[in-house]
């Protein structure tokens, strides 16, 4: 009989909503927006917070306000490792939230504006679905919340305990949060004069907002003004240079969210307005049908799903999730996911670099028509010196052998995005490689006390241990062996004389044999492109891959080209031939119409280099630089 | 009745813990060892604080024991004083900074002795003593430096640290935390760290910041001469005058070895004049046909030293001429009452040695010149063979200080009484700089080097951050790092320097300087 009233309850029903709506909110976060890939940071998320064991690294946090929340955030935040984990920390922190709107409302006596509690989490959905990282900042948010909480409940009666009390919670909660400290005292502020109409008291309060920040963080911390207001909330300029994304105003939603609302109950309740329902909801609510609980549940419940679902269609970028996942299983040497991820934004020049690496990889690189719809700058990614280029390039550097520019990408790197673990991880695979062993103790130390990479630093650190010199480490070898030796300058060199230098240092060197061809086919400079065709034998290619066989067709198809062929022994497949065929009957039977010819040419010609090399410009990948 | 429990558990659980920690410490400082295995070497530990000559006021050098072993045990003694026995599970030698001052204090100028036992698999053994030498004079309380990231182009995180080498406090004077701009080139006159000055680049707050007695000014030295702020300083001994190079810096990396590379595009030397706020220079230290930098005046203020080097000539290419760029020690007089020049003159030219020289500093008792010298340019940090020459400048003898690695050594500061050196090095690895000091003695000899101790003794093996600009001063920076913000931030605040109406502009080469391309600092 209990359990029914139970079912039958009001409680119940909002209850078992609240389970419904924050189970789908988990599972979606953990299963479509994988949280795991924010972790990770695509290269676009910058100053992901890193955390050492270690307490030089919490010292730090000591040194200003909002520190401690600062590395608690810093710590839970690392186990956005896992999808799973992530999500559940997110959906924890959003139910905080609802659960002091919750309260709230119902403390200050407005029970009907409690359907407003979900609008914090779906700011959460839709800051998550955007890709953006904004955890350090609402965490101190939601720290602050969970002390106007612990003010609330005290509940003294007497004006004097509760200002000690005040006063006592706002000297912690700046120490701990810093300027979300601000929301604190603006709430506590409004609540006295709604709940209590204790008009000092609530002005002492809002003061405070002033006092307190001046006096903690100017005087004792010895911040600038600005910063001692500012810090860890959505305006501090860490977060205004690191976090430039359009998620930002969901985060000045989330922490204006409350001030604003209780504010507009201030001025109603001034204003003698009765608080209502809008009165759509108040006839909807009369219909006969609307009165079974269980449809007005079904309902109601649909009704938050669909403005959940609305939010998260408008905001999730699909694009961004493709650049994250790319750049994630790129990391990881995952390549036929990153041919898959990749297919949702392909025409960004970062996802086509990590596909052309992974065609590398999986020994299509010739194969594919892909590189030929692109700019050649975007095999090296030689083109503007962007910061965020040096996040993709250190990695193409480093399967080509070019060890010192990965390195210096991965400095600048470094500097861009903060100690990210990965980056720390190449930089001692790079000193590894340079025979810089002291170095790389260095970074594999560091990472030694990260979560999660502190094995893998400590399988390196015992590998030099017994083997300084890493000469069994068949990877360090291999890629020893396609360091260059002779000097000149990073800025310098185009990408083929850069692929060149790489092809003198080791004529093995597949990677870089296969994107100079490439460069040469896409500029249509087959002279130089002739001139390295000796090279194929370097390499055990059970056949030479189709591009560059289409490309031999053409080069032997002209005199001059005939002439640079000659004594080359080359097996060019019968399908390249046959295919050299068809397109050149089908050209004859367009001669004197190209532009006819381009529209009817069929699709599976489309794909070949002839079709490349005949209807599309020159392109000089040098001039790119 | 509650209470009561209440406060019963409470005071036993004090007690318990009390007596645990009690426990801890008398139990684990003593070790009885009856038995032992001789083994006839010194152990391997980290820092190598083994055979040099420390100061007496340091903080405690503790170390790191790099041999197997279960439990360890260090005693420490001198000839006078009472002997610091540590006890270890890890091998970490924390040493107890009260004990080890008392030690040092009354012991200056004797040997310092570490008897270390180590137990491995069941068994002790006792290694060779090692020693250090306690040296009779202190060093400067504090150093001043940057934490910046090694490799760096456009720094983002950085700030100004003050540690006080006597124990282990270490304090951000200005960190990027507090405001995001890029600060630089702190420095003392006379060692005093009320007499301070500090580039700020970048943003609302840039400026060259001069901290004297307590107020800040905040200079914009840029004139029609030099369109780019000073940059490397140097404080005349008066504490009137401030010398500045004017640089163009490049960066650039290369393909093979070490990869970052900087050189001077063009540089000159300009006086910035406190009290009148303005700017001058003269032909010689500003020639169009040379590059200066590196200023540095002799302790008397009679003579301003500097690093100049042969303008490139614009027609080659940076790529050929780089490696090439060569800089001689100078020196030329000047009178501050007078405001007058003498005639520059060549004090160590690269002919003679074959090495580019730079980073001159000179002892406060003006006996000798430190300087880093390097195969070319003036970034001996970034490349093999950078390495601390002395110049005695009495005698004209230059000589290599016995402080150098295989590894690149680079900026130096004395210390107040001219027995102590630190120095940039990257001897522990090749990214890395960190600070170390090295005694020099009466007759100039440097001793071997220690790195700046830490209270974690493998602090080093993990800290990925680079040691910049390490400056000796005796005492801790006065202002706070808020007062400098405030007045860099303050509306108006800024004083623009005046160019002196006598400076011939065709004479010099900064008239040109100023049409060059936008100006590219970076951490120098």
């Amino acid at each position: 009989m209990d359990i029914f009233k139970k079912i039958q309850s009001k409680e119940f029903e909002s209850a078992s909503r609240s389970f419904l709506f924050f189970i789908l909110f988990y599972l979606y976060l953990w299963l479509f927006v994988d949280i795991h890939l924010i972790y990770h940071g695509g290269g676009e998320i910058r100053y992901f917070p890193v955390f050492y064991k270690d307490w030089f690294f919490f010292k730090e946090f000591l040194s200003y306000p909002g520190g401690l929340v600062e590395y608690l955030s810093t710590f839970i935040s690392q186990f956005f490792y896992f999808s799973w984990a992530g999500a559940l920390i997110i959906t924890l922190q959003a139910w905080v939230i609802y659960a002091f709107v919750n309260s709230f409302v119902k403390i200050v006596n407005a029970p009907q504006l409690r359907w407003l509690r979900f609008v914090p989490p779906i700011f959460f959905l839709i800051l998550y679905s955007k890709y953006t990282f904004y955890f350090i900042t609402t965490m101190t948010l939601t720290v602050a919340l969970c002390f106007i909480w612990l003010y609330i409940k005290f509940n003294f009666r007497k004006e004097s305990l509760r200002l000690i009390t005040f006063f006592i919670l706002s000297t912690v909660l700046y120490a701990l949060v810093g300027g979300a400290y601000i929301i604190f005292a603006l709430l506590c502020g409004m609540y006295e004069l709604l709940s209590r109409r204790q008009w000092q008291t609530s002005l002492i309060f809002l003061l405070s907002a002033l006092i307190i920040p001046y006096f903690e963080g100017v005087l004792i911390y010895r911040f600038s003004s600005v910063d001692a207001f500012t810090i860890l909330t959505p305006i501090f300029w860490k977060f205004q240079i690191y976090n430039k994304t359009d998620g930002v105003l969901f985060v000045y939603g989330l922490y204006l969210f409350l001030p604003l609302l209780t504010f507009a109950l201030i001025i109603w309740r001034m204003l003698g307005v009765r608080l209502n329902l809008p009165k759509f909801i108040s006839k909807v609510s009369e219909i006969s049908f609307m009165k079974n609980k269980k449809i007005r549940w079904i309902i109601d419940t649909g009704f938050l799903f669909l403005v959940a679902a609305a939010a998260v269609c408008f905001s999730f970028d699909s694009k961004r999730k493709a650049l994250f996942s790319v750049d994630y299983y790129a990391f990881n040497r995952m390549w036929p996911q990153v041919l898959e991820a990749a297919t949702d934004n392909p025409n960004h020049p970062l996802v086509i670099a990590a596909v052309n690496r992974a065609l590398y990889h999986l020994g299509q690189f010739g194969n594919t028509s892909f590189t030929l719809r692109h700019n050649p700058s975007t095999l090296l990614l030689v083109g503007e010196h962007h910061a965020q280029l040096y996040w993709y390039q250190s990695d193409i550097f480093l399967d080509l052998g070019y060890v010192n520019g990965a390195e210096h990408d991965v400095a600048e790197a470094l500097e861009y995005y903060g100690e990210r673990p990965q980056l720390l991880q190449r930089m001692a695979i790079i000193n590894m490689i340079k025979g810089n062993i002291g170095t790389a103790r260095i970074y594999l130390g560091a990472l030694s006390k990260i979560l999660f990479y502190s094995g893998w630093a400590n399988m390196y650190l015992n590998r030099i241990e017994s083997d300084p010199t890493l000469s069994e480490d068949r990877q360090i070898q291999y890629l020893r062996s396609l360091m260059i030796d002779r000097e000149h300058l990073l800025e310098y060199p185009t990408i083929n004389a850069i692929l060149l230098e790489l092809l003198n240092k080791n004529r093995y060197n597949r990677m870089a044999f296969e994107y100079l061809m490439t460069c040469y086919i896409v500029t249509k400079d087959l002279d130089s492109f002739a001139k390295n065709i000796d090279r194929f034998k370097d390499f055990q290619y059970p056949s030479i891959p189709r591009l560059f066989e289409e490309a031999i067709l053409i080069i032997s198809s002209s005199p001059s080209g005939k002439n640079l062929m000659q004594g080359k022994e080359l097996v060019i497949s019968g399908k390249s031939l046959q295919r050299y065929n068809s397109f050149l009957n089908f050209l004859s039977a367009f001669k004197k119409d190209k532009n006819k010819a381009l529209r009817e040419i069929p699709d599976d010609l489309r794909d070949s280099y002839f079709f490349y090399y005949t209807f599309f410009g020159n392109i000089n990948p040098d001039k790119e630089k | 009745m509650k209470k009561r429990n209440l406060i019963i558990c409470i005071s036993l659980l004090l007690i318990i813990g009390i007596g645990v920690i009690l426990l801890f410490n008398l139990g684990f400082n003593i070790e009885d060892i009856n038995q032992y295995t001789e083994i006839g070497r010194s152990p391997k530990i980290d820092p190598d604080y083994v055979n040099t000559v420390i100061p007496p006021n340091i903080a405690p050098m503790n170390f790191f024991i790099k041999e197997p072993g279960t439990r360890y045990y260090v005693q420490i003694s001198s000839a006078n004083g009472k002997e610091i026995k540590i006890s270890s599970n890890n091998g970490k030698i924390i040493i107890p900074i009260r004990k080890w001052k008392q030690l040092l204090n009354v012991n200056r100028g004797e040997a310092i002795n570490y008897v270390v036992y180590i137990k491995n698999k069941g068994e002790w053994y006792r290694y060779q003593t090692f020693s250090n030498k306690i040296a009779k004079e202190d060093i400067d309380s504090h150093l001043v430096y940057r934490l910046i990231d090694p490799m760096f182009v456009q720094s983002k995180i950085m700030g100004i640290y003050q540690r006080n080498v006597t124990n282990f406090h270490e304090e951000a004077v200005l960190h990027t935390r507090a405001m995001n701009a890029c600060y630089n080139c702190h420095s003392f006159c006379n060692k005093k760290p009320d007499n301070m000055m500090m580039h700020i680049r970048g943003g609302k707050g840039a400026g060259t910041f001069i901290i004297q007695n307590g107020s800040i000014k905040k200079i914009n030295t840029t004139t029609a001469f030099n369109k780019y702020p000073g940059a490397y300083r140097s404080w005349h001994p008066s504490g009137k005058i401030i010398a500045f190079s004017v640089n163009i810096v490049r960066q650039f990396f290369h393909a093979v070895g070490y990869t970052q590379e900087g050189y001077d595009k063009m540089s000159d030397l300009i006086l910035y004049k406190i009290d009148s706020n303005m700017v001058t220079t003269c032909p010689d230290i500003a020639s169009p046909r040379f590059m200066e930098t590196y200023p540095e005046w002799s302790p008397d203020g009679r003579y301003l030293y500097y690093c100049r080097a042969k303008q490139p000539d614009s027609s080659s290419s940076f790529e050929e001429v780089y490696d090439k760029i060569m800089y001689d020690l100078m020196r030329i007089p000047y009178d501050m009452e007078t405001d007058t020049w003498g005639k520059p003159e060549v004090v160590l030219s690269h002919k003679r040695t074959n090495l580019s020289v730079t980073q001159p500093r000179i002892s406060p008792d003006g006996k000798y010149l430190a300087c880093a010298m390097t195969r070319w340019g003036t970034f001996s940090i970034h490349r093999p063979g950078g390495d601390i020459y002395l110049l005695n400048l009495k005698t004209g003898e230059l000589y290599e200080a016995d402080v150098n690695s295989d590894r690149p050594e680079s900026y130096n500061s004395w210390s107040s009484n001219s027995r102590w050196l630190v120095f940039s090095s990257k001897m522990r690895d090749d990214v890395i700089t960190r600070p170390y000091f090295t005694y020099i003695d009466e007759n100039g000899k440097a001793h071997k080097p220690f790195i700046l101790p830490q209270e974690d003794p493998t602090f080093y093996d993990t800290f990925i951050i680079t040691y910049n600009v390490p400056e000796l001063v005796d005492g801790p920076i006065p202002v706070r790092g808020q007062e400098i913000i405030r007045t860099a931030l303050a509306e108006g605040s800024t004083q623009k320097a005046v160019l002196d109406p006598e400076i011939d502009l065709d004479a010099v080469t900064s008239a040109t300087m100023k049409d060059e391309e936008g100006g590219n600092y970076f951490h120098q």
